[in-house]
């Protein structure tokens, strides 16, 4: 009997002795640390999908703020005000608006820096597929270095990745100017490695043709606001060309456009699905609380609220009565009903009923075929040859009016200009683009009502963004934008 | 069903043993115990028949009864802290007996870090809770019953969720924004106290200052909560059952605005406010008048010739004249609920020389206040002690609690929000479903508890080994094992509703598990009868594991299953697994000389895996000395006055390691997706030089006795502590990708005074009254940051004028907690102050009489704030610190009273200082876009010139983001003291006299009502004031609620 007491006891103390030497050292079994990545070819793919899942988040609900309420063609929907929303469409914003912070962008930034600098370092089966890699970084980091441009001006630069709090972390804004050699620099590598896709194959994974579309947009904004030159405008000429011989097409119905996620015509978009989260169209559609159950069947709704939708000047002002412009009806609905408001909606991105449930899974639309004809048009008119200008975007203008040579060749450059950005308002009509293309025409303080002589405001500044104060309460190094 | 049977088996369970107890038994032996020095009955003294089983135990009054086989033999009467006596039962049926103190002791003896230690030789400050009076209180939780009990300890109850455990902090914790939750060290063994029925336990003792808690170390800083279960004490067995059962009910509504009322105050204010949304007039929303009998809302028009449907209410229409006709429906009524509990509880002790045990088994059934919520658990212990031989002995004990949980899968949605859909919704549409509400976020609460399954379980498992072998005299080996292991499921099922019709369905199973090996070394001993020792060391061992499975689906196309396998659309199934360990060696060593000065010091060395590598393991000592005054020859001439005077100082250094398990390491997240394929992202930055949270702490304290026999007693304590290297989430420069980053900043300063009084008011046989009364107070300054260029004391996580200067977040010199918002300067009363008003950045400025909306104008009705920078603007940096959301004082009160066969305890407590910026309720006021009910707030708003001399509210907006924010900003005006004097218990219980009880062979019978949480005095005008901060309208909680339950207590 006692031996046993004993061996009780001397079990305990053996398996107390042998838990002593356990290791402390103990690495994550299902997340990955810092020292474990960046190891394989494997690594590297993930960073690339995580990447763009970064894309996305960055740039869906921002672009409406950043793209399109600027342009103040904007008011609440049936569900009521949206928050500060109204700020960014009546043009006043402070540190505190919705969409002055930059956050997400610099964590793709950051995303496309760690790719940069670790996967060529890292063997692969195949030479090619890394290059693939590479050129997305460069793609992505390109965009984002265009958008910072295009909304805040100066800002600060990074391009080694941020892994270990021992690194200057405090970052002071660059000049605008070195932002655009930091784009072109990107840009000439994305459109180097990146390979050629056919239409139609994945068009949300980016491509040379992708990388040309960024590269003529960005080089016709350099060169007409960031004071560039002809040299600009032959590369953005060339980056175009690129395009229009790459097998995309325009759709002959506008709306396929926007129903067929794998239309010839999309060069490049974000992906969604069911399980990859909501884009920004869900702020458009009525809530089934206010579409009376018997016109169910006929208009869409979804369970959360209609935030905003277009006002009047954009409805009235731009867009032609149906019978008149097949683009009409694919942009907006207005259903009236007796006794009670007209029901409102816009119509381009409404995802997929699903089970009876409405999924905004629609694939944001970045690059379109459109959009080339449209910059081509643009890019040529600027550089003189008018009568390319008119011929391309009488090909948007065939396919909205039914009518050949819509646009006479007798119109001055002038004129021809102002029609080019009246046919992208209405072409690209919530599709956060408005807001670029009017300060690319350098129209904003005549379109935009909430602008019109605000020229002098915030120091000239009244067209950037102001930085948000979470921003510089991070890191006090960054000054707010002159006069906000 | 199961619950009858549950019920019967436990009843079973009771009269068997019942039926044992008599079987064996013929001559009652019965008596008082009473103590020398004061003359008290004395409770819990083992009474046993000397060489026999057979024995019992002192009940509350000092009595005891005794089934013996003859009336010859020697009766034990043993109590620690006094000496045993022995006595001849020689035929007497009536033995009456008084116990001397032991000089040696002061008769208690005290549970601390591995180990006991008589309270005559405690030189930190550690406060002790006995189990008895945990037993009585009617909550189910541990941390719920130790309410206001303990100096320094304060505890609140932050969600009403039945099952929920309450919030604890002790001396103000010691982090910034890592836990402050104390260290709870169970049997030995820390594990959560969730689910521990509170009458298993013996008693809880509160680990305050260093001394006490560094020989936990790297888990100590918060202080340490030791809870002991009950043990067998050698005697007969005894039996008790006790049964409550009652009713819960929730007392604080929020007052709102009749149906009317809102239409009456809300159509006038759409038609003046900005953005003016036609929906808001004539659509389908509860102030619109585009409502048929599809929609959520009811407001309509009444048609010409139509007559009021029953139930509904009419009232003219401001805006149009028409008669609107319309439902009025408070969802609080809907939403809470007069709930049933009831309580059961059987627990059987006893023991013989060689083995004793302690076994109980609980069940409590509780409804929720609120709709559709629940709590029921099941909860067993056994523990039973082996004397093998006269060295060796062995303890198992053995738990195990199978609890169930309904709640709400957001409780903000239901709260703060749902329940205050506007009071025209509809009650039922034509198919008997409940109104919506709003959206599917801002839903009617019976919407919600129809169309949605979410039940959790809880098993959770512990078994523990010990064995004490005395090597020699005194010399104690004691190794001990401990196994638990927590298994939480959670499942939840949305039916298709009009919302959402693919039927989501979620299942989460959750297993953590915890492995302990511990070797203790101890040794006392004693020089010249005057020096005592007694030394420790040993060593722990402690594991972590945490596996998770979590899988998500959709698209099933039934209700029927609410599982996951019908449906055909898998969104997430994931499996994760992460592990800690920590490994410590400690010592103490205890020296006094002739109980008068008392010394004691450890060192415990601990290493932890969650740090780098460099900084894994850390080092904590702790010294403290007492002197024991009125042992002092210069005190005898006062020491009827002072029977017993302690001086107590300690000084100590201890550790929090509360960060991620790989926090140190850095993390690529490996979640994301992207057209199909996985993705990996950077989500963590790494910090290899991650290290432990160090708290140095000094405490001075005084234990006093004034007059004879424990008249007062008073303990006093002060204490500094500071903790340097703190963790802490710094909040990194956005253009690194990174939101924060685990670092340790800077150091913290908490100090405070605590005091605690019980006094022996009255004490007669028939009468008596004593009274426990405690109050701390706690306060803390940050010190050290580390070096912003251009900041002002370094703040950090605030906001940051242009000039350095800032306000909130954390800076150096400040105090912590801080609640942050734009001060209220005076209500613009009058078109002459509105012209001259300061611009606002956030205000539209709309003129409902030009229709123009001018940025940053005012108008009278709106609040003019005040400029902190006085740049003639008021923007987001014009905020001031508008209080703070912890208390810096707390305590409480008891009272009981003892007349008779009756006992009354009356417990009241207090937290003072703390504030509460409920913007929950501003939102309720000024978001008409979003159909909420607004509270009677708004009719006392500012109306026309000359009212803000009658008022302070400001003039009603229909929807205030999009106006002119007097209401949806953080402001003063929404800022509540949050200072509350709560009747926390009461009790009254009347004890059927032994002598009628005896006859029937029952030992005690007691019935009893008890009430909990019966009446806030508080100018808070929201649920709870307990919770302190700022509650945003997406942040509600599950308010308190008030408990009466009557019970019976039978022992046998």
């Amino acid at each position: 009997m006692k031996n046993i007491h004993k061996k009780i006891i001397a079990l305990l103390i053996v398996v107390g002795l042998n838990a002593c030497n356990a290791d402390l050292d103990l690495a994550p079994v299902s997340s990955i640390s810092t020292n474990s990545f960046w190891k394989t070819e494997n690594d590297a793919e993930g960073a690339l999908y995580g990447m763009y899942a970064q894309f996305r988040d960055a740039f869906n609900m921002n672009l409406l703020f950043w793209g399109d309420y600027r342009s103040g063609f904007w008011t609440v929907g049936t569900s009521g005000g949206a928050n500060d929303h109204a700020r960014l469409w009546t043009n006043n914003l402070d540190a505190t608006t919705t969409g002055t912070n930059w956050s997400t962008i610099y964590s793709l930034i950051n995303d496309c820096n760690l790719v940069l600098k670790y996967v060529p370092g890292i063997n692969f089966n195949s030479e090619a597929r890394k290059n693939e890699i590479i050129g997305h970084a460069y793609l992505l980091r390109a965009f984002s270095y265009f958008k910072l441009a295009q909304l805040w001006g100066d800002v600060p630069i990074a391009l080694d990745g941020f892994e270990s709090v021992d690194q200057e972390l405090n970052l002071t804004r660059s000049p605008v100017s070195e932002v655009y050699e930091v784009i072109k620099s990107d840009l000439a590598q994305a459109v180097d490695l990146l390979p050629e896709t056919n239409p139609g194959t994945r068009p949300y994974m980016g491509s040379k043709a992708a990388a040309n579309m960024l590269k003529a947009e960005a080089y016709l904004w350099i060169a007409k606001v960031g004071g560039g030159g002809n040299a600009d405008l032959e590369a953005a000429k060339n980056a175009i060309d690129y395009v229009l011989t790459a097998g995309y097409s325009l759709e002959d119905d506008y709306e396929d456009v926007f129903r067929d996620e794998f239309s010839d015509e999309i060069i490049f978009s974000i992906y969604f699905d069911q399980l990859e989260g909501t884009q920004y169209g869900n702020q458009f559609v009525n809530q089934i609380n206010n579409v009376p159950a018997s016109a169910r069947d006929t208009i869409p709704y979804q369970s959360g609220p209609q935030w905003l939708t277009l006002n009047t000047q954009f409805t009235q002002g731009f867009l032609r009565p149906a019978n008149e412009d097949t683009r009409t009806r694919v942009i907006w609905r207005e259903v009236p009903r007796e006794g009670a408001n007209p029901i409102k909606w816009i119509n381009k991105y409404l995802g997929e009923v699903i089970e009876g449930t409405r999924n905004f899974t629609s694939d944001i639309r970045i690059y379109r075929f459109a959009d080339a004809i449209l910059l081509k048009a643009e890019v040529e008119n600027a550089l003189g040859n008018k009568p390319i200008a008119i011929n391309e975007l009488n090909k948007i203008a065939f396919r909205a009016y039914g009518i050949l040579d819509y646009y006479p060749a007798t119109l001055t450059e002038t004129e021809v200009d102002e029609m080019i950005l009246e046919e992208r308002i209405v072409e690209f009509a919530a599709e956060s683009k408005a807001w670029f293309d009017i300060r690319r025409f350098g129209k904003a303080f005549e379109i935009i009502f909430s602008l019109v002589g605000r020229e002098g405001e915030m120091e000239g500044n009244i067209l950037l963004f102001p930085v948000a104060q979470d921003v510089i309460n991070r890191n006090t190094s960054i000054t707010q934008t002159p006069g906000y | 069903m199961t619950k009858i049977y549950k019920l019967v088996t436990l009843m079973a369970f009771g009269f068997m043993s019942l039926c044992q107890t008599y079987g064996q038994q013929n001559v009652l032996v019965q008596g008082l115990v009473t103590s020398s020095d004061s003359g008290d009955p004395l409770p819990g003294v083992n009474v046993l028949l000397k060489g026999t089983l057979v024995g019992s135990v002192t009940d509350a009054d000092g009595k005891y009864a005794l089934n013996i086989p003859d009336t010859e033999g020697v009766l034990v009467f043993s109590f620690i802290g006094y000496t045993s006596i022995e006595t001849n039962v020689s035929n007497r049926t009536q033995i009456d007996v008084v116990l001397e103190p032991d000089l040696k002791m002061l008769d208690e003896v005290v549970v601390v870090g591995y180990g006991e230690q008589s309270r005559a030789t405690i030189t930190g400050a550690i406060s002790s809770v006995p189990g008895e009076r945990l037993r009585d209180i009617p909550t189910n939780t541990v941390s719920s019953v130790l309410q206001g009990k303990i100096a320094g300890v304060r505890v609140s109850q932050l969600s009403g969720q039945p099952g929920r455990e309450a919030d604890v902090m002790i001396r103000g914790g010691s982090s910034i924004n890592k836990s402050n939750d104390p260290l709870y060290i169970i049997d030995g063994f820390p594990r959560p106290i969730n689910d521990i029925n509170p009458k298993d336990i013996a008693s809880v003792e509160v680990l305050k200052d260093a001394s006490a808690t560094a020989i936990y170390g790297a888990r100590a800083s918060n202080g340490v909560i030791v809870i002991t279960t009950r043990k067998g004490k050698a005697g007969t067995a005894t039996i008790n059952f006790d049964y409550s059962v009652g009713f819960q009910e929730f007392p604080r509504q929020i007052e709102t605005l009749t149906a009317e009322q809102h239409l009456q105050i809300m159509r006038p204010a759409a038609v003046a406010s900005s953005g003016t949304n036609q929906a808001w007039l004539t659509g389908q929303t509860s102030t619109g008048v585009g409502n048929d009998e599809t929609s959520t809302w009811t407001t309509r028009f009444l048609q010409a010739g139509e007559s009021v449907p029953e139930g509904w209410h009419t009232t003219i229409d401001p805006v149009t004249g028409n008669t609107l006709v319309f439902q009025d429906n408070n969802l609080q009524d809907i939403l809470f609920q007069r709930a049933l509990q009831s309580n059961y509880f059987l627990s059987a002790s006893g023991g013989s020389e060689s083995i004793n045990y302690y076994a109980g088994i609980g069940y409590v059934d509780q409804e929720g206040v609120a709709i559709g919520t629940a709590y029921d658990r099941l909860s067993f212990r056994t523990n039973v002690n082996f004397v093998l031989n006269e060295k060796m002995m062995i303890s198992t004990s053995t738990d195990h609690s199978l609890s169930g949980t309904n709640q709400f899968e957001n409780e903000a949605n239901i709260f703060t929000r749902g329940a205050f859909n506007a009071r025209t919704l509809r009650d039922r549409f034509e198919d008997g479903t409940p109104g919506w509400g709003n959206n599917a976020n801002l839903a009617n609460p019976l919407w919600v508890t129809s169309t949605r399954m979410n039940d959790r379980s809880n098993q959770r498992s512990n078994i523990g080994l010990k064995g004490d072998w005395e090597i020699i005299k005194n010399l104690h080996f004691r190794p001990s094992a401990n196994y638990y292991s927590a298994h939480y499921s959670r499942d939840y099922f949305e039916y298709a509703h009009n919302y959402n019709s693919q039927r989501p369905a979620t299942a989460i199973r959750n297993q953590d598990q915890s492995w302990q090996y511990e070797m203790l070394l101890t040794y006392d001993f004693k020089l010249n009868d005057l020096h005592n020792f007694a030394a420790m060391a040993g060593h722990t061992d402690l594991s972590l594991k945490t596996d998770n499975v979590t899988a998500g689906a959709f698209g099933a196309s039934t209700d029927n299953i609410p599982t996951l396998n019908v449906a055909p659309e898998k969104t997430e199934a994931s499996s994760s697994l992460s592990e800690e360990k920590l490994i410590g060696y400690f010592g103490r060593l205890l020296y006094n000389f002739d109980y008068k000065y008392l010394f004691s010091a450890s060192l415990r060395r601990d290493g932890s895996s969650k740090f780098g590598a460099n900084n894994q393991f850390g080092l904590f000592p702790s010294f403290s000395a007492g002197w024991v005054l009125s042992k002092e020859s210069f005190m005898n001439s006062i020491s009827n006055t002072f029977d017993y005077a302690k001086l107590r100082i300690s000084y100590g250094q201890t550790g929090n390691n509360d960060i991620g398990r790989y926090a140190a390491q850095g993390n690529y997240n490996a979640t994301y997706r992207y057209g199909g394929n996985a993705g990996i992202r950077a989500t963590a930055m790494p910090n290899s030089g991650l290290g432990w949270e160090k708290t140095t702490q000094f405490d001075v304290g005084l234990d006093l006795h004034l007059f004879r026999n424990k008249k007062i007693e008073v303990s006093l304590d002060y204490y500094l502590k500071r903790s340097d290297d703190l963790l802490f989430s710094l909040q990194l420069p956005r253009e690194t990708g990174f939101n924060t980053v685990e670092t340790n900043i800077g150091s913290v300063e908490f100090r405070g005074f605590e005091t605690m009084i019980s006094t022996r008011n009255i004490s007669s046989d028939k009468f008596s009254w004593r009274t426990d009364f405690n109050i701390a107070y706690n306060t803390n300054k940050v010190l050290k940051l580390p070096a912003r260029e251009g900041v002002d004391k370094n703040r950090v996580n605030g906001i940051v004028l242009p000039d350095g200067t800032g306000v909130g977040g954390i800076a150096e010199g400040e105090k912590l907690n801080a609640i942050v918002g734009y001060q209220v300067d005076f209500l613009i009363d009058n078109e002459e102050q509105a012209n001259n008003a300061r611009f606002d950045q956030v205000a539209t400025g709309y003129d409902p009489a030009t229709g123009v909306a001018t940025q940053g104008r005012k108008f009278p009705g709106d609040f003019e704030w005040v400029d902190r920078d006085g740049d003639g603007n008021i923007t987001a940096v014009d905020q001031f610190v508008l209080g703070y959301s912890l208390p810096h004082t707390t305590g409480g009160l008891t009272n009981f009273f003892s007349y008779g066969n009756f006992e009354l305890t009356i417990f009241a407590d207090f937290a003072l200082g703390h504030s509460i910026m409920d913007i929950a309720r501003g939102w309720s006021n000024g978001i008409g876009a979003r159909d909420i009910a607004p509270t009677t707030d708004l009719l006392k708003a500012w109306k026309q010139p000359g009212d803000a001399a009658n008022t302070s509210h400001p003039r009603v907006y229909f929807h205030d983001p999009s106006g002119q924010r007097n209401h949806v900003r953080e402001n003063s005006f929404y800022t509540f003291k949050g200072d509350y004097l709560s009747i926390r218990d009461v009790r009254l219980a009347f004890n059927f006299p032994s002598t009628l009880l005896n006859r029937v062979g029952v030992s005690g019978l007691k019935m009893y009502i008890a009430g909990n949480n019966l009446h806030y005095f508080t100018s808070y005008p929201g649920f709870s004031p307990e919770r302190g901060g700022t509650i945003l309208h997406n942040q509600g909680q599950y308010p308190t609620f008030r408990t009466v339950m009557f019970g019976v207590n039978l022992s046998l």
